[in-house]
Formats: C-alpha cells, sequence, structure tokens
C-alpha cells in the first residue's frame, strides 16, 4: 500500500500478482480480438466478394445470350439501360480490355445517396461492333459491416473480460487462499513468540511444498533464536559465581590490617571493573529474562512518584554536570505495571539524559498522562534513531564505563509493558525519549 | 549468634566466614543439599544463608522442608539466579531476604544483621555506638541525647555503616546499597559521596567524634575507636 502511494507512476510495480496476470491476459485478448476482427472482415468481405462477383458473371452469361437472342438495334440497348441502370452498354471505337471487375461509386435514386457498386465490365460484339458491357449490383456499406463485425468483435471482448474477471476474482478466493493465509501467518510472525507457526493445511502441491519448506526455516530460525537466548542467559548466569567470589575476595582484601596506599590503587580498579562485570551480567541478564518474557508480576505504580524519587536520587549527578533540571509532571499517574522494571525504565532515561547531556545543559522531564518525555540537551544534530537502542552500541556517543545496554533495555521493558519508546530530535540540540502509555 | 551458611563454592564460602566471624558471629557450613538438609534440622540456627544452586538438590526444597518442621531460623536467599520467580517463590516458601550474586560481604552483613534485630527485639530496638544511639524501628538517631535530622538515605548509609564496624566498606557496596541492585550504576560515586559528606556533617555538627573515615579512597570505615 506504501510503495503504491511512493510510486504513483509506476502502478505495476506493487500490482498483485493476480492482478498482473489478469493485466497480461487482458494484453493478450486485446490483440487478439483487434487482429481477430480485422481478419475476420477481411475473411467475410472476400466471400461477399467471391459471391457478388459470380452473380454478376452468371449475368454476364445472360446478357451475351440475350444480345444474341433477343436485341435487334443499338437502340434496344439504350433502351435496356434505361429500365435496368444496372446493366449498360458503352459503344468502344476498338476492342475493349479484358473482362475485370472493380468497385465504383455511383448515385443511388431509390436511397437518394452516392453508394459503392460492384462493376463487371467484360468487351462484348453486338451486330459487329465492339461494346464494353458493364454490369452492377450495389452492395452493402463496407463502413457499415465493418461497424457490424467490430460491434461483434467488441462483444466477444467484453464477454471475454467479463469472464476473467469473475474468473480472477473465483481463483483468489479459491486457489490462492491458502497462499494468502501463509502470507498472513507471516506477516503476524514474530522471532520470540512462543507458540510455533502454525500454516494452514493445503491440498495444492506447489503451496504444500511452500508451507513445509517456511515450516523447516521458521522451526530452525526459533531454534537457533531459543538457543542464543538460553547461552545468554546462562553465560551471565554462569557469570555471577566466579563475580561473587572477585567480589567478596576484594571486600576482604580492603581489609588487610597495614593496607598500603599503593596497594589500595592496584585494589581501586579491580573494583570498578568488578563492578562493571557485574552491572553487564546483570544487564545481559535481564535482557534474556525480558526476551524471554517471563513473567514479571504487575501492579499499581505510581509513575510520577518513581520520577519524582529517582529524579532526587540524581540530584548530585546533575550537579556534577552543572546541568539544570526542569520538570512538568502531573501529581499522580498510576499505571500497572512491575516496579522493578519500571525503576529501571525511569533510572535509564534519566542517567541516559545525564550522561549525554553537555555541561551546563537542562534535562527536561515531562509527563502527561499519556507521555513521558525525558529531554537533554545535546549536539545540534539528530541521532540515528535506528542505532540508538541496539544492544553494545558502539559508537563516539557512548560514555566510558557504559556498557551500551541502558536504552536497549529501556526499550525492551517498554515492549514488555505495553509502552512505545521512541526518539524525537528537536532543534536545536534537543534530544527526547519518549514514552507512550 | 549462630549462622549456618550453605553454599557449594569453597572460595565464597571461605570470603563469607571469614568476613562474619570476624563480626562475631559463628559460622556453620554446609556445602551440599544433604549436609545443610541435616543441620539445620539438628540444630537451631539464628539465620542461614542459602545458596539455591546446591549439590544434590534446590535450596528451595530446603525452604519447604524448614516451613514443613517449623523451624524458626530466618533465611536469606543468595542465588546466581535472579529470575524474578525464584525471588517471589522463595519469599513466599518463608525466605526473609532475597541477595542476588553477586554481592558485597558489608551488605550480607547488614542484611543479617537487619534480619536478627526483626526477629529478636520487636518495638525497642536501640542500636549503640560511642557516642551514636540509633533507633532502627522509629528510624530516629541521637548522638548523646541530641537528635540527628537524617534523610532517609543518610538513615540507610548509617545503618549500613553499623552494621559493618571497623570494617572497610567499599563505595561500591555503598552505592548499590542506596541505590538497590536495581537501578543502573554510574561509574562515578558522586553520590556516594556527597551522602558520606552530609552524614559526616551532620554527625561533627551534633557533637560527635569524626567516627567516619575514608580509607585511600577505596571506602570508608565507621570506627568509633578512631
Amino acid at each position: 500500500m506504501t510503495r503504491r502511494l511512493n510510486s504513483p507512476i509506476l502502478p505495476h510495480q506493487s500490482m498483485k500478482l493476480l492482478a498482473r496476470t489478469t493485466v497480461i491476459f487482458l494484453i493478450y485478448a486485446s490483440v487478439v480480438a483487434a487482429a481477430g476482427t480485422f481478419v475476420y472482415y477481411n475473411f467475410i468481405r472476400k466471400i461477399y466478394y467471391q459471391y457478388v462477383d459470380r452473380t454478376l458473371s452468371r449475368r454476364k452469361l445472360r446478357v451475351d445470350n440475350d444480345l444474341r437472342l433477343y436485341l435487334h438495334s443499338p437502340a434496344d440497348l439504350a433502351f435496356w439501360h434505361r429500365l435496368d441502370h444496372n446493366v449498360e452498354f458503352v459503344p468502344l471505337a476498338a476492342p475493349g480490355p479484358p473482362a475485370a471487375f472493380s468497385v465504383r461509386m455511383m448515385y443511388n435514386k431509390l436511397v437518394n445517396k452516392t453508394v459503392p457498386y460492384r462493376q463487371l465490365a467484360a468487351p462484348v460484339v453486338f451486330q459487329g461492333r465492339p461494346y464494353r458491357l458493364e454490369l452492377r449490383t450495389t452492395m452493402l456499406d463496407s463502413q457499415e459491416l465493418l461497424a457490424r463485425i467490430g460491434q461483434a468483435g467488441a462483444l466477444l471482448f467484453g464477454a471475454l473480460l467479463v469472464g476473467l474477471l469473475v474468473l480472477q476474482h473465483l481463483l483468489a478466493r479459491r486457489l490462492w487462499a491458502p497462499f494468502y493465509k501463509t502470507l498472513g501467518a507471516l506477516q503476524r510472525y514474530k522471532l520470540d513468540q512462543p507458540e510455533p507457526v502454525h500454516l494452514a493445511p493445503t491440498r495444492i502441491p506447489e503451496f504444500k511444498e511452500l508451507n513445509a519448506a517456511l515450516n523447516r526455516l521458521l522451526n530452525r530460525n526459533q531454534r537457533i533464536y531459543r538457543r542464543q537466548r538460553e547461552f545468554t542467559e546462562n553465560a551471565a548466569h554462569e557469570l555471577q559465581t566466579p563475580l561473587a567470589i572477585l567480589r567478596t575476595k576484594l571486600d576482604m582484601l580492603v581489609q588487610a590490617p597495614g593496607l598500603t596506599e599503593e596497594q589500595a590503587s592496584h585494589i581501586e580498579p579491580l573494583l570498578d571493573v568488578t563492578q562493571r562485570l557485574t552491572h553487564l551480567s546483570r544487564s545481559l541478564l535481564l535482557l534474556a529474562h525480558l526476551d524471554q518474557q517471563l513473567f514479571f508480576p504487575t501492579e499499581t505504580v505510581d509513575l510520577a512518584a518513581v520520577i519524582r524519587t529517582q529524579l532526587g536520587q540524581l540530584r548530585e549527578q546533575l550537579a556534577g554536570g552543572s546541568l539544570t533540571l526542569a520538570t512538568d509532571l502531573v501529581d499522580s499517574l498510576p499505571v500497572a505495571a512491575n516496579r522493578s522494571l519500571l525503576d529501571i525504565l525511569i533510572s535509564n532515561l534519566l542517567s541516559n539524559a545525564i550522561r549525554h547531556n553537555v555541561p551546563g545543559g537542562t534535562v527536561r522531564v515531562t509527563l502527561t498522562p499519556q507521555l513521558l518525555i525525558v529531554e537533554n540537551t545535546g549536539r545540534p544534530r539528530a541521532l540515528p534513531a535506528d542505532q540508538l537502542f541496539v544492544r553494545f552500541r558502539p559508537g563516539p556517543e557512548r560514555p566510558p564505563g557504559s556498557v551500551g545496554l541502558g536504552l536497549a533495555i529501556a526499550r525492551q521493558i517498554c515492549e514488555t509493558s505495553g509502552f512505545l519508546l521512541s526518539y524525537h530530535y528537536e532543534e536545536p540540540g534537543r534530544h527526547q525519549m519518549r514514552v507512550r502509555m | 549468634m549462630k549462622l549456618l551458611l550453605v553454599e557449594d563454592e569453597p572460595a565464597l564460602l571461605a570470603s563469607v566466614v571469614s568476613y562474619l566471624q570476624a563480626q562475631h558471629y559463628i559460622c556453620e557450613v554446609a556445602t551440599t543439599y544433604a549436609q545443610a538438609q541435616e543441620k539445620m534440622l539438628l540444630h537451631d540456627y539464628e539465620c542461614i544463608v542459602l545458596d539455591l544452586t546446591l549439590p544434590g538438590g534446590d535450596g528451595l526444597d530446603l525452604l519447604r522442608e524448614l516451613q514443613k518442621h517449623q523451624k524458626a531460623a530466618g533465611v536469606i536467599i543468595t542465588s546466581a539466579r535472579a529470575a524474578v520467580d525464584d525471588r517471589i517463590t522463595g519469599l513466599e516458601l518463608g525466605a526473609d531476604d532475597y541477595l542476588p550474586k553477586p554481592f558485597y560481604l558489608p551488605e550480607l552483613s547488614a542484611r543479617i544483621a537487619a534480619l536478627v534485630r526483626r526477629r529478636h527485639y520487636q518495638g525497642t530496638n536501640l542500636l549503640q555506638a560511642g557516642e551514636l544511639s540509633v533507633d532502627v524501628p522509629a528510624r530516629r538517631a541521637a548522638v548523646a541525647g541530641k537528635p540527628l535530622t537524617l534523610t532517609r538515605t543518610e538513615f540507610d548509609l548509617l545503618l549500613l555503616l553499623l552494621a559493618n564496624q571497623g570494617r572497610v566498606i567499599t563505595k561500591g557496596a555503598i552505592a548499590e546499597h542506596l541505590s538497590g541492585d536495581a537501578a543502573e550504576q554510574f561509574d562515578t560515586f558522586e553520590n556516594v559521596y556527597a551522602h558520606v559528606k552530609n552524614l559526616k556533617r551532620k554527625l561533627t555538627e551534633a557533637g560527635a567524634p569524626n567516627y567516619i573515615r575514608m580509607v585511600y579512597g577505596l571506602g570508608y570505615r565507621f570506627d568509633v575507636n578512631g
């Protein structure tokens, strides 16, 4: 539909398969109808001329006979012509050319207009003198003949067209039904849907094969996807115990009596790295759980209160970047969501707005009953919206220490909670994350 | 104060035992399901720190067993299984707290202390450290009888410090204690610095000696003996 709108000049590009077949059929039918009408017309014409010419030839034989038996003077010839305009004798000085048929236009008194005549001009000899005998017969108007034949062709063509359209409709309904069912199932298909795809059974071998091939492909994809998801979860999970050992050993190490400043300077980066690894593995685990659509119990949470609490906790971070905080929040907004997930979502969005801000910039948080907007000042150009929510997003925008999963998690939480997260850019340099409830 | 630590990872168990023993807890350990089952049914413990993934069985079954035998021990689950339903099932089966791995030792110590306090002192529960006295249920603190006005975060911080007196608590442990494990962590510790600074200021303004000291930028130590 959209493609059709995008390319109005080339509508056939997005034409349905059946419509395309019909168009080809129609073109073929019109060519056959045109050529058929032409051939048909000429064929009929030929038969008609043959018939007329044969009649004229027979009449000539009769005239020859009459000339010999009943006519006596040239006056008789003129008299005959007066009785029958279609018989005329033209006296010649020398013997005329051999007999020939032709078409000539002549005035017809009966219909009061000029009409075509078929004429046989033949040399005859009467009383020793050469004459040209002209025998004529009126012809049907050839234009009218053409029109009649054209009408018949058009009728035929029309019948063909109506038949084709009806057939196409029936085909679409009946023959192609399994195809459209499969197409619908594929359009609704999501890789992370828990239930397998059900393709409607069909008796048509091609569609049967198509469905079988699709089923194989989809099952394989789903298996790979599930395995990868499990892998992520297991990997993150298996990290927890080593990290726990690392953390607790470091906790013990810092208790050591007589710890020197130099030793402490070696321990500090270890603490930071352990912290980062822990955060990373927890984020991966959370994403794996969100991907698996594990059950997250929902309760009624006041979103406005969550935002206020978190903004309070981020006061130091805001001050650290000399950031101004501007808020426009409704007093309270109860939403049905999982509290932990909502906490993470808000925390990620707010941290994101602080991290990617510029010194002296602004963090603006707006909450209406339908929409949450978290806005930060930043570079005066829009960010690539499709890349923002990618996991482990690389790029210069990523500050050191961030694992690049915050927005990916935020989007996944929104998906799980039935919210819609999107990025918007407003001039000048205002980057907005919008959550539509 | 007797604790049972159920954990199959020896290196982790060693750190936990060593840290908690220095906090004057008596620690018994179990490294398998059978061991844990035997010990918790034979003896009474103040608190059981329970790992869920054990050789020989699921820690959640141990909880069911405890419930069946009406054992009055407090239970803190420490698990690498961070699934939401695990947490819910655990708490439904009578566990008192859930601490996902990896955890900080001061955090575990604070959770045990809180659990013990809840179980023993209903209503009145006064913590005393030097000139500082803290009424935990009422969330009030005072220096030599002079009340302190602390924010919720500062009070939580004070509890963490008091539960780990004389020990170094790293900045990361404090940050996680204050923001919870759900919140995304900043790689900076501005929050920690600010809250510790405010708490220190309030304590000294109330006339308390300098109990809280920074240890080489690693973290802080609360010590009434300076």
